[in-house]
């Protein structure tokens, strides 16, 4: 086990060169100048060389990269183009709203998820699952931003119930988490309902009947354990798809999280801010997905005993 | 899947058609069954015939792109049924037409995906060994980067327009067609007539396309159906924040991003483009799921 | 299997409906948006479970929202144009001068007591206002001010601005001189640009001593001090009570920003902010109808137009029959029709209406397709052409662009529009890389000289700025810029500049489409809010309407 957790940290590392890598090449070979776009229209070349020299971007494609790395190695992960803060200032300044945000999300899936899965599965084939089965198929197939809008105007205009805005009280993150747990909710009512069907039909609970057990405890204390199981992953791999994934939803509430950050960066071509930005979510939802697997084998014995082979 | 292998051991040649066929057959009968995939494929059947033939009734530069400023954000009426839009283009010729990007971009992002990740994945895990690390660690890395935010950092470099969508979102879909087809090719490499073709001297290309790739179809088209559906509402998220389909082309997503300011005053922008999003996108998901459950019948009782 | 089915459906159908029902309710939120501004305060506060416990009544913050972030609050770190920095710098830092309350044309002094021009025109002697303290409790010096103005003019942001401006110099303990290059009767618009904010030189040293970000840190003199500024979402400030003024009416005030227009629309509507500038002019009637929002709208200071690169790749556009093809393709009402939703004002003249210069009488060849048919087949085009055409990606400059690409079209002319990221684009304006661009200008002060020295002298068309967009080298149109620039007398230049216009519309280098609108949203509780064509919203002179 540990073993097998130290192994995949160390894999970490190739991954963070990887997508620095990438992203830089995909910034720096591409159209566009981050100077011209601080500068604005109608600068003169001189003012643009100045700067250009500055931020140190006169360097070559790889050296400029390998300069990156040293810096890196040395926990300077350089400062942003555009407001000249260290970059991590800046993460770690949006990294609690995304976070607020995405656990919230992830709190709504789960307990709706799991909760409606659970009665979809107990009442296999009835009224009551098909129209669930429905609203769950067209939840995932509405476009987050559509539905956001949606929610907007019934909720914040018409009902005026909710503030369509901001990011400073917790009912701020109302509309903005059911949205973001909209496909969410829909997968994991659809993977409670399909592995709870599963379960029912082993041979243990098939005993459990055939001693007379009450469906209720055969439900809720037999079945629902071992269910929860698959979906235990889930949660993790959506909780590790969120942190990076929130990015519509952001732009829609006016959330200043990380998916706001990153598009910013992208567009201003700010390359420390975006490299440092995707690094820190595909790092933190590898972890995220580490500790899934260490508590899945915590739950599943058999798990635990595949990985001490 | 253990079911339609055993039939491939017998893969003799003369009775070579006829098998394949009833693979298929069994595979469609129990797909047939299945009435909400029926629903599906009848759905998403209709929608197709629609984009093919949407040039034998809607003249595109006419139609759809012709602006009349004077008609601008006309409600629904017999003459428009969807209205029209903010530059009074009839709205139902647009989504008709739009039908037809939404569909090829869905379908090439998964041709691109799909041919790049079956070269990869078959390779890596038919040869396995060193070449399957280096293949599967950088499908690794490409993995750990946010989907959507890849596919943004490589349009907003390149530009828009459908052929830097279908690189941006090919590139996002191929670590996931990559792992699919490998696995694939890993349960059927063990089998014993792989064992016996090797036997006889097949080349190993020749295997890998000829005896392993067809066997692995199943789980690929799932896939594949899925991510057609999931590709139509990333181009939609990607033209809402303006990184999508050059105008004046009538992409869905493209045309709620553009009614997205007009929500308040003109709701009615919206319908017809989410609506169709989301028709295609369920009757996909549909079909999809009932693939599914037609290939792996242990799953269904 | 036929129920489930038929429920499937069934859900299908009421989901629909559902979104009918909203959509339907939205139209008419004006009635909903009427209901008095304390019970949406009150609604608001109870389902946040009394976070924010302050009526209308005690109100001391003002929310003013904002759709983009400023970079850096430093002085000149931004670009001089940028309308974001300044509106939130004005409130800290102050300059020698501002525009007088209401008054765009007419500057009064703020840091200063009095100033006087030399006889040649080349120096400006400044009397500088004694007493005045920085936020920090220092006082402001004559050291100071000259340091500012130094500082500034290093650099990179403002050379393109005030590359007239020499140096600023101590003259005594009460005077700072600023000296000019060449005589430049402007000059003093120049000098109310934030750009030139007088900070303190021992803060400013101290901050790059021990590695601060000043431009986080910002601290002037202003009648607001900075308080604090959360990456994204909001900078806070609070009133100076030492402000060498007096007292300010409004306590606190909060920038906060919010990308999309509709949400932050929405935002004023339900009250949840008081002030919004970015608004788009999809929801600008909505908001007109709104008895509780001011729409406080004015021309803004620039406007757009068609660039024909006549020095680029394409070499039809080097033929002036093509190129008058097209401006006499583009009726320009459809496109702010169309692409503005009829928000904004019809430019012909290549000069902002408003300003000095601006030839009101003055009329483009008018809109005649079956003409510019005629001019294209005349040119050796009868089965017309491919232009490729570049735009930034926001909405004020694509969709306008959308409508000319439909325009041209009708004359046989296919424009391949690209929509690109403005860093993109701006490079690929500085390296001349385009056959047309659809772009705007601005002047930084009333002045046409500001704007057409930019667009028509040809030393801008090959080197340096990149101003001169249809990179013109014309003679004729060299003299009469640099004429305009020298002539004082205000008639004599005025026919300069209808010179000027008739030399654009017999080229069309430049097709002028349209100036648009800069509009300030208020809730019509505050008071004394103003609309300001470069968005120079003094808060200091407002104040909260109490009941």
């Amino acid at each position: 086990m540990h073993k097998y957790v130290i192994k995949r940290l160390l894999m970490l590392i190739p991954v963070i060169l990887g997508i620095t890598f990438i992203l830089y090449s995909i910034m720096t070979l591409t159209p566009g100048d981050p100077v011209r776009m601080i500068l604005g229209d109608g600068a003169t070349d001189e003012a643009v060389e100045q700067m250009r020299e500055e931020l140190g971007l006169n360097k070559g494609f790889f050296e400029g990269y390998v300069d990156y790395l040293k810096d890196a190695a040395h926990g300077d992960f350089g400062k942003s183009y555009r407001t000249r803060e260290p970059v991590f200032n800046e993460v770690f300044a949006r990294f609690p709203n995304t976070l607020k945000l995405a656990s919230s999300a992830i709190a709504i899936s789960i307990i709706l998820g799991v909760l409606v899965g659970i009665i979809q599965a107990v009442h296999q084939y009835s009224i009551l699952d098909n129209i669930i089965s429905g609203i769950t198929l067209i939840c995932t197939s509405i476009p987050d931003f559509w539905f956001g809008l949606i929610l907007i105007i019934i909720f914040c205009v018409n009902l005026k119930l909710l503030p369509a805005s901001g990011s400073d009280h917790w009912y701020n993150y109302v509309l903005p988490a059911i949205t973001a747990s909209m496909g969410y909710t829909a997968g994991t009512i659809r993977l409670t309902r399909s592995s709870m069907l599963e379960v029912i039909r082993s041979d243990y609970i098939r005993t459990a009947r055939a001693k007379g057990t009450d469906e209720r405890t055969i439900t809720y204390r037999h079945a629902l354990k071992n269910a929860l199981l698959p979906v235990v992953t889930l949660i993790g791999i959506n909780l590790g798809w969120q942190l990076g994934g929130t990015i519509i939803v952001e732009q829609i509430f006016a959330i200043p999280g990380i998916g706001t950050l990153m598009i910013g960066a992208v567009r201003s071509k700010d390359i420390p801010l975006l490299m440092a930005s995707v690094t820190f979510v595909a790092v933190l939802s590898s972890l995220i997905n580490l500790g899934t697997d260490i508590l899945y084998a915590y739950i599943d014995p058999r798990i635990k005993a595949e990985y001490s082979k | 899947m253990s079911d339609f292998n055993t039939t491939a051991v017998v893969d003799a040649i003369p009775v070579h058609k006829y098998k394949k066929k009833s693979q298929a057959y069994v595979i469609w009968r129990r797909f047939k069954r299945n009435r909400m995939a029926m629903i599906g494929l009848v759905l998403f059947t209709i929608m197709l015939i629609v984009a093919i033939t949407a040039p034998l009734y809607i003249d595109y530069d006419k139609d759809v792109i012709t602006q009349t400023i004077s008609m601008r954000y006309q409600g629904p009426s017999l003459a428009h049924p969807f209205g029209t839009d903010h530059f009074g283009r009839d709205i139902m010729s647009r989504v008709l037409w739009g039908a037809r990007i939404s569909m090829f971009v869905g379908v090439g992002v998964v041709a691109i995906s799909l041919f790049i990740g079956s070269i990869l994945g078959a390779s890596a895990g038919y040869f396995g060994g060193v070449y399957d690390n280096v293949i599967m660690r950088i499908m690794d890395i490409v993995l750990a980067i946010p989907g959507t935010m890849l596919a943004i950092t490589i349009v907003a470099a390149l530009g828009g327009g459908i052929a830097n969508l279908l690189l941006a979102l090919g590139i996002e879909q191929v670590p996931k067609m990559t792992r699919i087809v490998r696995s694939s090719v890993l349960t059927l490499k063990r089998q014993d007539y792989i064992e016996a073709a090797k036997a006889c001297g097949t080349g190993n290309v020749r295997i890998i396309f000829k005896h392993i790739l067809p066997n692995a179809i199943g789980p690929i088209l799932v896939q594949a159906t899925l991510t057609v559906a999931r590709t139509i509402i990333s181009i939609a998220g990607l033209s809402f924040i303006g990184l999508g389909v050059l105008p004046p082309a009538p992409e869905w997503g493209a045309m709620i991003s553009e009614a997205k300011t007009q929500l308040m005053n003109y709701p009615y922008l919206v319908y017809a483009p989410g609506i169709a999003i989301v028709l295609t996108v369920t009757s996909l998901t549909l079909i999809g799921d009932g693939l599914r459950d037609a290939l792996d019948p242990k799953l269904k009782n | 299997m036929k129920k489930r089915f038929l429920s499937v459906l069934g859900m299908a159908m009421s989901a629909v409906m559902l979104f009918s029902a909203c959509g339907g309710s939205g139209t008419s939120s004006n009635t909903g948006g009427s209901t008095s501004e304390p019970t949406n305060k009150a609604v608001v506060t109870t389902s946040g479970g009394g976070a924010e416990a302050t009526g209308t009544t005690d109100k001391d913050t003002l929310v003013f929202v904002m759709n983009a972030e400023p970079t850096s609050m430093e002085p000149g770190a931004t670009s001089t144009g940028d309308s974001y920095p300044r509106m939130t710098n004005i409130q800290i830092y102050e300059t020698l001068l501002r525009q007088k309350m209401g008054d765009k044309t007419t500057l009064e002094p703020l840091l200063c007591d009095s100033y006087e021009f030399s006889e040649d025109g080349l120096h400006i002697n400044f009397a500088i206002k004694q007493g005045v303290k920085f936020h920090n409790g220092d006082e402001m010096t004559v050291d100071d001010v000259a340091y500012s103005i130094n500082k500034a003019l290093a650099m990179p942001n403002v050379q393109e601005l005030a590359d007239m401006i020499e140096d600023a110099e101590v003259i005594d303990d009460t005077h700072v001189q600023v000296n000019l290059k060449y005589a430049y009767s402007p000059v003093l618009n120049i000098l109310v640009n934030p750009a030139f904010s007088i900070i303190s030189q021992k803060y400013y040293e101290q901050c790059q001593a021990d590695g601060t970000n000043f431009g986080r840190n910002p601290m002037g003199t202003g009648a607001y001090k900075f308080v604090s500024w959360q990456n994204g979402a909001n900078i806070k400030l609070a009133a100076n009570e030492n402000w060498h003024k007096g007292d300010v009416a409004i306590k606190n005030v909060e920038f906060r920003f919010m990308a999309d227009a509709t949400t932050a629309a929405i935002a004023l509507e339900s009250g949840d902010s008081d002030i919004f500038y970015g608004v788009d002019s999809a929801d600008l009637p909505r908001l007109r109808e709104n008895p509780d929002i001011n729409v406080l709208s004015v021309q803004s200071a620039g406007f757009y137009f068609i660039a024909l690169n006549t020095d680029g790749p394409n070499e039809a556009l080097k033929n002036d029959k093509v190129r008058k093809a097209i401006n006499m393709a583009v009726n320009r009402q459809e496109i702010i029709d169309g692409g503005q939703d009829g928000v904004g004002w019809v430019t012909e003249c290549p000069i902002t209406p408003g300003i000095f210069g601006y030839q009101e009488d003055f009329h483009a060849d008018p809109y005649d397709v079956e003409a510019a048919k005629a001019l294209l087949a005349e040119a050796g085009y009868p089965d017309g052409l491919t232009i490729q055409m570049k735009t930034p990606e926001s909405s004020y400059y694509s969709r306008p662009a959308q409508v000319i690409q439909e325009e041209l079209r009708q004359i046989g002319i296919t424009v391949d529009l690209q929509v690109m990221e403005r860093g993109a684009f701006n490079t690929d304006v500085g390296n001349r890389d385009y056959e047309s661009i659809y772009f705007w200008i601005g002047s930084s002060f009333p002045d046409a000289d500001n704007i057409v020295y930019k667009l028509f002298h040809s030393q801008f068309a090959h080197s340096g700025l990149a101003t001169n967009m249809a990179c013109i080298n014309s003679p004729e149109a060299d003299e009469l810029v640099e004429k305009g620039r020298q002539e004082l007398d205000p008639d004599a230049r005025m026919e300069i500049y209808k010179q000027l216009s008739e030399l654009n519309n017999e080229n069309a280098w430049y097709i002028p489409i349209l100036t648009s609108t800069n509009t300030l949203c208020a809730r019509n509780y505050v008071n004394n809010a103003y609309g300001d064509s470069a968005a120079y919203y003094y808060i200091a002179d407002w104040s909260f309407n109490r009941e």
